[in-house]
C-alpha cells in the first residue's frame, strides 16, 4: 500500500477489516490479525463515540467498551450527570482519563477520527442525529425505534444508503436464538400458511402525576434536550419517562414496536414491506403529564389479505410477544420463550435445505463484524424503518379514528390528506433534518 | 320513593285494575296476569308533560333477526303507560306496509320495540326519513340498534349500531348518569344505579358524543362492569340512552329492556315514557350533542390552562377532536374557537396546545392568525408548528411573505417550514440567503433547498458549492446529492448522473465522493460494473471498500461483473479481500467459486477463514472434500469456518456427496462427515449412521450415536435396539441406551414408547444387554413395562435384577409401591432393600393419597426399617406431608433419642407450613421441639414460627386456607374466565393442600403463591370456611396479584381481572355471611412474576369484627 495522507478513520477501515462474520454463520475472529492472544492493539480497534448516554446508552456503552475490538474515545449527552457517568465507565475500562465529553453532538461528530457511533436518544432526536452521523460517513448503532415519524425514519434510511454506512438497530431480539428459531419455523411453513399474526406489547400508563414547573436540574441543558420538540418548561419528567409523552415518543407502542412487531414481520418475510390498510382504537390518559396511549389495538391488512393485530398485552389473547396463527397451529414467542400448538413444532430443526434466516448470535458483535466486512447487519435501517412504520401507522389510525389506506411503495396514505399531514412533525427552530 | 307518591300510586293502581281487562290481543298471551299487574303498578301515574293534543304512537315489533322474548312485555308496557297517563294512544304493528306514507303520517312518532334486521325498500326509506326530518319522532327500545345494516343514513340517524353484548343478561351492571339535570333523567334523581339486564354495545364512530346527547352510560369505574370478558377499549364509553335532533325531528333510544323485569322497573318506565313524550313533541329537552354542550367550558379552561394544572380539559378536548374526525362541522366549529382563543389572552401553555391541535385539523382559516404569530419570538415556534402541516397554499404564500420581515431564529423556523413543505416557489428567495453571514441560517437554507429539490434548487446548490467551505460546504454537497436522488426518483437519470459525476470527480471529502460513487453505480445498469472494477483497481482502499459494498446495489444480472471482480481478488489488500469474499458469498453466484477456492489457500488466516465461510453460499459438491479436509487439518477459527460451511451448504446433492464420501473416508474425515449428517439433520444418512455406529474407530462410533440422536425417528427404534444388543462394550451400550431414550422421547403416543424394546427383550439372552434394556425401560417409565420388570426381579443374573430393582424404585408413579414394600421386607440383598425402602417412601408421597393412608404407610416403613439411617429416610418423606396428622406423628418420635433430631426437623418444617391453619397445635408442637432440640438453626426456625403465630393472632387477615393449583398455562386474559376443576360443583380429584405460611412475620398475611408454585400464566384456588355467630352483612377485603374471583357459599361475589401487586384491601366487596360456617373460595391468576393474595373480613364501615373464625376442612 502506498502511503498517502489518510486520516485515522480511513486507516482503521483499511486495517481492521479483517475479521469475518458472514450471513448465516457464527462469528469468527481470527486472533492472529489482531495480535497475540486475541488482544487487539488500540490503533487497530474500531474507534467509537457515544451520543446519548442515559440508562439505555450506558448499557450499550458497557457492552461496546468491554469489547476488545472497540476503543471508545468520546461520549456526548446534554445532561452532565450522564456524561460524567459515561466517561467514568470508559476511563475505568481503559485505566486512564482520556475519554472526551461533549454536550453538543455536532462537536463529537466533527472530531474526524471516529469509525462509528452508538446512539440512544429520545425519539424526537433520532432523525436529526442519525442523519448527521450518516452524513459524517460513520457506521451507526442506533437504538430503536428508528424515529418518531415515518418521514424522519425514511430520511435515516436514505442517508445511511447515500453514505454507504453500516447501520445496526438496537432490536437485539433478532440476535436471540428463540426469536430466530420461531421465525424460521414460521417461514418454513411449520404451522402452515399464516393468515393472522398478533403482536402484544406492554400496557401503558393510564394516568400519571400532574406536575408543575420545576427548576431545571443542575447540569441539564433542557432546551437542548427538547431539541426539535416544542418548547415547554421543565416539569420533572426527562430521563426514561420521556417515552410516555407524545412529543417525544409514542409510548409502549413505539418503544416496543422495534421488538415484537419487528419479529412478527421477520417470521412472515414482510420485513421490507408495509400494510395496505390500518384501523384501530387507542385509549389516552386523561390526567397527568403522560399522554401516550395506555391501551391500543389496531389491525393492519397486508396486500395478500394477512392481518396483523397489534395491541397492548391485556388486549391480546396470548399476552405479549408475536403470535402467528397458521393453518396447522400457532407459535407464540416472547422473551420468556416459545410456545406452540402443536408443542412438538418448537423442537423441529431447520436444515440447510430450507429457508435460513440471517444468523447473528450477538447483536453488538454483529455490528462490529459488519463494520469490517461491510455486509448488511441483522437489523438494518430499512427493516427497522418498516417495523416502526407499523406502529406509527397505527398511531395515526388511532389519532384519526379512520380506516386508512396505505401505499407501502410510495409511503403515502391514499386519498387522505388529513392522515398524510401526520407523516412528519414540524421541528422547532433552528433544528431541521 | 317518597311516601306520599306511594299512596297515590296505590290508589291509581286500584283504579287502573278496573279497566285492565286486555283489549289489545297482540301477543298478550305471553305476559301473565301477575306480570301485567306488576307493569301496571310500576308505570308512572302521570305523564310529565300534558300532551298538546291526542297523540298517536306506532309501536313496531317485527324481527327479521333475533326475536327478544321481552317484546310482548314492552308492547304491554307502552300500551299501559299511554293509557294510564293519557300521554298517547298506541297502535301495535309488525307489518312493514305501515311505513307507507299514507299510514305512517297518521302517527306522531314511531317506537321500534326490539326490532331486528328490518329491511326497508326505497319507498319506505323515503317515507320514514321524510316523517322524521319533517318534524316527527322515533324511539328505540334495546335491540332497536340491531337494524339498518344496509341503510347507513338510518344507522347514522339512530346514533349507534349493535356490535355485541359483553354484558350478558345474567349480570348486574353499573350505570352512571351523564346528564343528571336533563329533562329526561328526572326518573333517576341524578344517581347512578346497578341493573340486571343485557347491555347492547354500540361502537364508535356511529356512536359518538359529538353527534348525540348521551344521557346515561355504563359506569366503567365499576370493576365487575369493566372487567367482563370481550370488553374492548371502545367500550370505555358505552351509551345506554341518548337523544338527538334529526332534521326537524327527534330521536330517543334506551338500550335497557332485554330482561322482562325491566318492564316493571319504575324509574326505567318513567325514563322511557319521558323519552316517548319527547319524540311525540310534548316534552322539549336539550339535544345539543354532549361534546358541543361541554365545549364552551372546555375552551375556557384551555384558555386559562397552565403547566401543572389538571390536563383533563385538554385531554377531553383532544378526545373530542379525535372522535370528531368524521364530523367536519364539529372540527370547523372548534377551529373557529381556536382561532379566537389565539387572538385572546390565552396562556402560552393553552396556545401551545391549540397549535398542536391546529397542526392536525387546521385549515386556511387558521392561517392569518398563525402568520401573525410568526415574527414574535414567544409564539413563532408554535405558529410554525401549526402552519407547517396545514395543506393550504396560503401557508406557503404567507411564509414567503413573512420571510423578509423576520430575523434570527424566527426566520430559520420559516425557512425550515418552507423546506419541509417542499415549496419550490421559495427557491428564488432562499438561494440568495446561502451567503448569509449567519451560518445557522445558511445551513437551514441549504438543507431546505436539498429537501425542496428540483432544477432551480440544484442550480443554486451547484453555484453554492464552490463559494462555500467547511461544514457548510458539506451540507451544500449533501443537499446537491439529495437533488440528484430526487431526480432519480422522478426518472431523470441523466441529470442526476451529471451531478454524481461532477461530485465524484471533485476534490470533495471522501465520504461525499463515496456517496456520489453510489449514485453512479445505482443509476447505471450497464456501466455500474465497469465503475466498480475500475474503482477496485485504484490504489485507494477507502474507495475499494466502498466499491465492494456497492456491488450489492448494482442493478440487473451480475454474472460477468462478479467474474471480473473475483479476478481482482489476488490484487487486493487483506482487508478488502475479506470484504470482497463476503460480498461474493452474498451474491451466491458460482462464477466466483474458483477465486474463493484460491483464497482458501491464502497465506493469511483471515482470508482463509473468509473464503471457507463464503463456500457455504457457493454450494458445490466439490466443496465437500475441500471443507472436510480443512476441518480435519486446521484448528481454531479456520476449523470452525470449515465445519460451519459443511453444515450450511444447501442442496440435496451436497447431502448425497457427504453420504458417498463416508465410504472412502479415513477415520478423521469420517468423523467430520458423520457429524455433518447430524448438523444438517439429514435423515437420508440414517442407513449410513447405523453402519458407522459399528465402525472400528471409537470416535466415529461416538459421533455416529450423537448423530443418531438427532436424525433417528420412531420407526428406527428396532434398528437402534439392535445396535444396543450388538454393542461390543459398555460405553457403546450406554450410548445406545441414551440414543434410544432420546428417540423414544419424540413419540407422543405413550403406549408405543416401549414397543421396540418389549418386542426384543424375551429373545435377548446375554445379561449385559438384558440389563441395558431394562435400564431403558426404567428411563421410559411406561406402565406397560411393569410386568417385564417384575419378571426380571426373579431372574438369576445379578446385573439383570439390579437393573430391575433400580428401574422400579425410580418409577415416576406409585404403581410399583407393593413391589417396593415386598423387596424392602424380604430381599436378601441389602442394596436392594435400601433402594426399595427409598422407593417406597418416595411413592407414598406421589398422587393423592388421603393423609391417613399415607401416615399408615410411613408407619409401616418405620417398622421395616432395619437401622437408624433407613428410619431417617422415612422422616424425609414424612416431613413433606404438610398436614396436622403428619405433625402429630412426628411429635411422637421427639422422645426417641436416636430419631429426635429428624423428628424435630420434620415437626418444625410442618409446623411452619401449617401454622396459619392450625396455630394452637403448631404452637404446642414447636414448644416440644424447643424443649428437646439443641440444633441452633432449628431452634431459630421454631422460634420464628412461634413469633409468626403470635403476630397472626393479633391480625384479622385470613390465613387458614387450603390451596389447589397451579392450573392452566395460558395468558391471564384467557385464564381468568377459564373454568378449572375447583370451580366445578361436582369436581373430583382436586388436590387441596394446606396453604403454607411462607413469608416473614411482617408480611404473614401474604398468601404467597409465587413461592409455592413459581409459574407464569397460571391460576390457583384458595378455600377455607369462615364461622360467623350471626347473619350479617360484612365487607370482604381482597388484595391480589394479579386477578381475583371470589365465591362465598358457592356464589360468585367478586371478579376483578387486575394486573397489579398485592395490597391489603385493594378490592372491597359487600357480602352476607350466614350464621354458622360459610365457605369461601378465591381464584388468583398470575401473568408473570410475583403471585399472591390476601383477604380479610371487615365491618361495612371498615372496622374489625369480633366473633369470626376461619378454618380449613380436616
Amino acid at each position: 500500500m502506498k502511503s498517502k495522507n489518510i486520516n485515522r478513520r480511513q486507516f482503521v477501515r483499511k486495517t481492521v477489516g479483517t475479521a469475518v462474520g458472514l450471513v448465516g454463520l457464527p462469528y469468527l475472529v481470527p486472533s492472529s490479525v489482531f495480535g497475540k492472544s486475541g488482544v487487539i492493539s488500540p490503533s487497530n480497534r474500531i474507534v467509537m463515540g457515544a451520543i446519548g448516554v442515559g440508562s439505555m446508552g450506558q448499557g450499550d456503552l458497557q457492552e461496546f467498551v468491554h469489547n476488545n475490538e472497540v476503543q471508545t474515545v468520546a461520549v456526548c449527552d446534554v445532561y452532565r450527570g450522564h456524561r460524567e457517568q459515561a466517561k467514568a465507565i470508559v476511563d475505568k475500562k481503559y485505566g486512564n482519563g482520556d475519554c472526551k465529553t461533549y454536550l453538543d453532538f455536532r462537536e463529537l461528530l466533527g472530531r474526524g477520527d471516529l469509525d462509528a457511533v452508538q446512539l440512544a436518544l429520545p425519539d424526537q432526536w433520532h432523525g436529526i442525529i442519525a442523519v448527521a452521523a450518516a452524513r459524517a460517513g460513520l457506521d451507526i448503532f442506533g437504538q430503536k425505534p428508528l424515529a418518531r415519524t415515518i418521514h424522519e425514519s425514511r430520511a435515516i434510511v436514505e442517508a445511511v444508503k447515500r453514505y454507504n454506512c453500516v447501520w445496526q438497530t438496537g432490536s437485539q431480539q433478532r440476535s436471540d436464538d428463540i426469536f430466530h428459531h420461531s421465525c424460521e419455523l414460521v417461514r418454513n411453513g411449520r404451522i402452515g400458511k399464516v393468515r393472522r399474526v398478533e403482536v402484544g406489547l406492554p400496557d401503558g400508563h393510564a394516568s400519571s402525576e400532574t406536575k408543575g414547573v420545576m427548576p431545571i436540574p443542575d447540569g441539564l441543558d433542557w432546551d437542548f434536550w427538547l431539541g426539535p420538540a416544542p418548547k415547554v418548561p421543565y416539569r420533572g419528567v426527562c430521563h426514561w419517562d420521556w417515552r410516555w409523552i407524545m412529543d417525544y415518543s409514542g409510548g409502549q407502542l413505539t418503544d416496543w414496536a422495534g421488538h415484537h412487531i419487528d419479529i412478527a414481520k421477520w417470521g412472515l418475510g414482510l420485513e421490507r414491506s408495509g400494510p395496505v390498510e390500518i384501523e384501530g382504537v387507542g385509549q389516552y390518559p386523561q390526567e397527568g403529564i403522560f399522554n401516550a396511549p395506555y391501551a391500543y389495538k389496531f389491525t393492519c391488512k397486508y396486500a395478500d389479505g394477512l392481518e396483523m393485530i397489534v395491541a397492548n398485552d391485556s388486549q391480546q389473547p396470548k399476552g405479549g410477544g408475536a403470535t402467528w396463527y397458521g393453518e396447522k397451529g400457532w407459535i407464540n414467542v416472547d422473551r420468556s420463550g416459545i410456545k406452540a400448538e402443536p408443542e412438538s413444532v418448537i423442537h423441529e430443526i431447520i436444515g440447510p435445505n430450507e429457508i435460513r434466516l440471517y444468523k447473528s448470535r450477538d447483536h453488538k458483535q454483529n455490528f462490529l463484524d459488519c463494520i469490517k466486512t461491510r455486509q448488511e447487519t441483522v437489523a438494518p435501517a430499512e427493516i427497522a424503518h418498516r417495523s416502526i412504520s407499523v406502529a406509527l401507522l397505527g398511531e395515526i389510525a388511532m389519532l384519526t379514528g379512520r380506516k386508512l389506506k396505505w401505499d407501502p411503495e410510495k409511503e403515502q396514505f391514499i386519498n387522505d390528506p388529513g392522515a398524510n399531514r401526520m407523516l412528519s412533525r414540524p421541528m422547532r427552530s433552528p433544528w431541521h433534518l | 320513593m317518597k311516601r306520599k307518591s306511594k299512596i297515590i300510586h296505590i290508589i291509581l293502581i286500584v283504579t287502573w285494575c278496573l279497566f285492565l281487562i286486555p283489549n289489545h290481543s297482540h301477543a298478550a298471551s305471553a305476559v301473565s296476569q301477575d306480570e301485567l299487574k306488576k307493569i301496571a303498578d310500576a308505570s308512572p301515574a302521570k305523564a310529565t308533560a300534558v300532551p298538546a293534543g291526542p297523540r298517536k304512537l306506532l309501536v313496531f315489533d317485527l324481527c327479521n333477526g333475533f326475536r327478544h322474548s321481552s317484546i310482548p312485555y314492552w308492547d304491554e308496557a307502552l300500551t299501559i303507560m299511554g293509557r294510564k297517563t293519557g300521554a298517547y294512544e298506541v297502535t301495535i304493528s309488525n307489518d312493514m306496509s305501515v311505513f307507507k306514507p299514507e299510514s305512517l303520517n297518521k302517527f306522531d312518532a314511531v317506537c321500534l320495540n326490539n326490532t331486528t334486521g328490518l329491511k326497508f325498500d326505497a319507498e319506505m326509506r323515503e317515507s320514514l326519513m321524510a316523517f322524521i326530518k319533517g318534524g316527527k319522532g322515533i324511539a328505540g327500545i334495546h335491540a332497536a340498534t340491531d337494524n339498518f345494516y344496509d341503510w347507513p343514513e338510518a344507522a347514522e340517524m339512530f346514533g349507534g349500531q349493535f356490535s355485541g353484548h359483553p354484558w350478558t343478561a345474567d349480570g348486574t351492571w353499573a350505570i352512571k348518569i351523564d346528564d343528571p339535570k336533563h329533562t329526561l333523567m328526572a326518573a333517576f334523581d341524578g344517581k347512578g344505579f346497578k341493573i340486571n339486564d343485557e347491555i347492547y354495545r354500540t361502537a364508535p364512530p356511529l356512536y359518538s358524543r359529538s353527534k348525540q346527547r348521551v344521557l346515561m352510560s355504563l359506569d366503567m369505574s365499576d370493576n365487575v362492569t369493566a372487567n367482563v370478558s370481550g370488553v374492548t377499549p371502545d367500550d370505555a364509553d358505552t351509551g345506554i340512552s341518548w337523544v338527538k335532533s334529526y332534521g326537524k325531528g327527534r330521536l330517543f333510544y334506551c338500550s335497557l329492556g332485554h330482561n322482562h323485569q325491566i318492564t316493571w322497573t319504575s324509574p326505567v318506565l318513567q325514563h322511557v315514557l319521558d323519552g316517548i313524550q319527547f319524540v311525540l313533541g310534548d316534552l322539549p329537552c336539550d339535544t345539543t350533542a354532549s361534546v358541543m354542550s361541554d365545549l364552551p367550558e372546555l375552551l375556557s379552561k384551555v384558555a386559562a390552562y397552565d403547566y401543572g394544572q389538571s390536563r383533563k380539559p385538554l385531554s377531553e378536548l383532544s378526545d373530542i377532536i379525535r372522535n370528531g374526525q368524521g364530523s367536519p362541522e364539529l372540527l370547523s366549529k372548534i377551529e373557529n374557537e381556536f382561532v379566537s382563543l389565539l387572538q385572546s389572552d390565552t396562556t402560552p401553555a393553552g396556545k401551545g396546545f391549540i397549535c398542536r391541535e391546529l397542526s392536525i385539523i387546521g385549515t386556511g382559516r387558521s392561517v392569518p392568525v398563525l402568520v401573525g404569530m410568526l415574527t414574535e419570538p414567544a409564539t413563532s415556534d408554535m405558529a410554525c408548528y401549526a402552519l407547517e402541516r396545514i395543506p393550504d397554499s396560503a401557508v406557503d404564500e404567507s411564509l414567503r411573505a413573512t420571510l423578509p420581515k423576520s430575523t434570527g431564529k424566527e426566520r430559520i423556523g420559516i425557512i425550515n417550514a418552507l423546506g419541509m413543505r417542499g415549496d419550490r416557489k421559495s427557491v428564488a428567495v432562499l438561494k440568495d440567503m446561502i451567503d448569509s453571514s449567519e451560518t445557522t441560517t445558511a445551513a437551514a437554507v441549504v438543507s431546505a433547498l436539498g429537501r425542496i429539490a428540483g432544477p432551480q434548487a440544484a442550480a443554486a446548490l451547484a453555484q453554492a458549492k464552490s463559494k462555500t467551505t467547511g461544514q457548510l460546504q458539506l451540507l451544500v454537497l449533501n443537499a446537491y446529492l439529495q437533488c440528484a436522488d430526487e431526480m432519480v426518483k422522478n426518472g431523470n437519470q441523466e441529470e442526476a448522473l451529471k451531478i454524481y459525476r461532477e461530485i465524484y470527480g471533485s476534490d470533495a471529502a471522501e465520504n461525499i465522493r463515496i456517496a456520489a460513487l453510489r449514485g453512479m453505480v445505482a443509476t447505471q445498469e450497464n456501466r455500474a460494473g465497469g465503475i466498480i472494477v475500475r474503482t477496485l483497481k485504484q490504489d485507494n482502499q477507502a474507495m475499494q471498500t466502498a466499491a465492494v459494498k456497492l456491488l450489492r446495489e448494482v442493478p440487473g444480472e451480475k454474472t460477468q461483473l462478479l467474474e471480473n471482480v473475483a479476478a481482482e481478488l489476488p490484487n487486493l489488500s487483506v482487508a478488502v479481500q475479506v470484504q470482497l469474499l463476503a460480498a461474493l458469498a452474498e451474491a451466491g453466484n458460482l462464477v466466483a467459486l474458483p477465486a474463493v477456492v484460491w483464497a482458501t489457500k491464502s497465506t493469511d488466516e483471515a482470508v482463509r477463514v473468509a473464503a471457507l465461510t463464503a463456500l457455504a453460499k457457493l454450494p458445490d459438491s466439490s466443496n465437500v472434500g475441500l471443507l472436510t479436509q480443512a476441518a480435519v487439518k486446521s484448528t481454531g477459527d479456520e476449523q470452525k469456518a470449515a465445519r460451519a460451511s459443511l453444515y450450511d451448504m444447501p442442496g440435496s446433492e451436497i447431502d448425497e456427496t457427504i453420504i458417498s464420501a463416508i465410504a472412502q473416508a479415513d477415520s478423521k474425515a469420517k468423523a467430520e462427515l458423520v457429524r455433518s449428517i447430524s448438523q444438517r439433520n439429514m435423515y437420508s444418512g440414517m442407513a449410513t449412521l447405523l453402519k458407522t455406529a459399528q465402525d472400528t474407530d471409537s470416535n466415529v462410533r461416538m459421533e455416529s450415536f450423537r448423530a443418531l440422536k438427532t436424525v433417528a425417528k420412531a420407526e428406527d427404534l428396532p434398528a437402534l435396539v439392535n445396535l444396543l444388543v450388538q454393542a461390543q462394550n459398555d460405553s457403546d451400550r450406554t450410548e445406545a441406551e441414551r440414543t434410544i431414550i432420546v428417540v423414544v422421547d419424540r413419540i407422543s403416543e405413550q403406549s408405543q414408547r416401549n414397543e421396540a424394546i418389549l418386542a426384543v427383550l424375551p429373545s435377548v439372552e446375554d445379561d449385559a444387554s438384558r440389563a441395558s434394556l431394562l435400564n431403558v425401560l426404567g428411563k421410559i417409565a411406561d406402565d406397560s413395562a411393569l410386568p417385564s420388570l417384575r419378571n426380571a426381579l426373579r431372574e438369576k443374573g445379578d446385573k439383570v435384577r439390579d437393573a430391575a430393582v433400580r428401574a422400579l424404585s425410580e418409577w415416576p408413579n406409585s404403581k410399583p409401591i407393593a413391589d417396593m414394600l415386598a423387596i424392602a421386607k424380604t430381599s436378601d440383598n441389602k442394596t436392594h432393600r435400601v433402594l426399595a425402602l427409598r422407593g417406597y417412601v418416595r411413592m407414598i408421597g406421589l398422587g393423592s393419597r388421603p393423609t391417613k393412608e399415607m401416615l399408615n404407610m410411613y408407619d409401616m416403613a418405620m417398622k421395616i426399617s432395619s437401622d437408624v439411617s433407613e428410619k431417617k429416610t422415612v422422616f424425609s418423606g414424612l416431613a413433606k406431608v404438610k398436614r396436622l396428622a403428619a405433625m402429630e406423628m412426628a411429635v411422637a418420635y421427639l422422645d426417641d433419642k436416636e430419631l429426635q433430631d429428624e423428628a424435630a426437623l420434620a415437626v418444625a418444617g410442618i409446623a411452619q407450613a401449617v401454622c396459619g391453619s392450625y396455630p394452637e397445635e403448631s404452637k404446642d408442637a414447636l414448644e416440644k421441639v424447643l424443649k428437646i432440640s439443641q440444633n441452633e438453626a432449628l431452634r431459630k426456625q421454631a422460634m420464628e414460627t412461634l413469633s409468626c403465630i403470635e403476630q397472626l393472632r393479633s391480625d384479622d387477615n385470613l390465613i387458614a386456607w387450603e390451596v389447589s393449583g397451579p392450573y392452566g398455562k395460558v395468558s391471564p386474559r384467557e385464564l381468568f374466565d377459564m373454568v378449572f376443576a375447583p370451580e366445578e360443583s361436582d369436581a373430583k380429584d382436586v388436590v387441596w393442600e394446606i396453604m403454607p405460611v411462607l413469608t416473614n412475620k411482617n408480611q404473614a398475611w401474604l398468601l404467597d403463591l409465587s413461592k409455592l408454585f413459581r409459574k407464569d400464566n397460571c391460576a390457583a384456588y384458595l378455600r377455607n370456611k369462615v364461622w360467623s355467630d350471626k347473619n350479617q352483612n360484612v365487607r370482604l377485603e381482597l388484595g391480589s396479584d394479579d386477578g381475583v374471583k371470589a365465591w362465598l357459599n358457592g356464589q360468585l361475589v367478586h371478579s376483578n381481572n387486575a394486573n397489579r401487586g398485592v395490597t391489603l384491601g385493594a378490592d372491597k366487596v359487600e357480602v352476607t355471611l350466614k350464621k354458622g360456617w360459610n365457605t369461601l373460595m378465591l381464584k388468583i391468576t398470575n401473568g408473570s412474576g410475583e403471585w399472591g393474595a390476601c383477604a380479610r373480613i371487615r365491618a361495612l364501615d371498615g372496622g374489625k369484627i369480633e366473633g369470626l373464625r376461619a378454618a380449613v376442612d380436616e
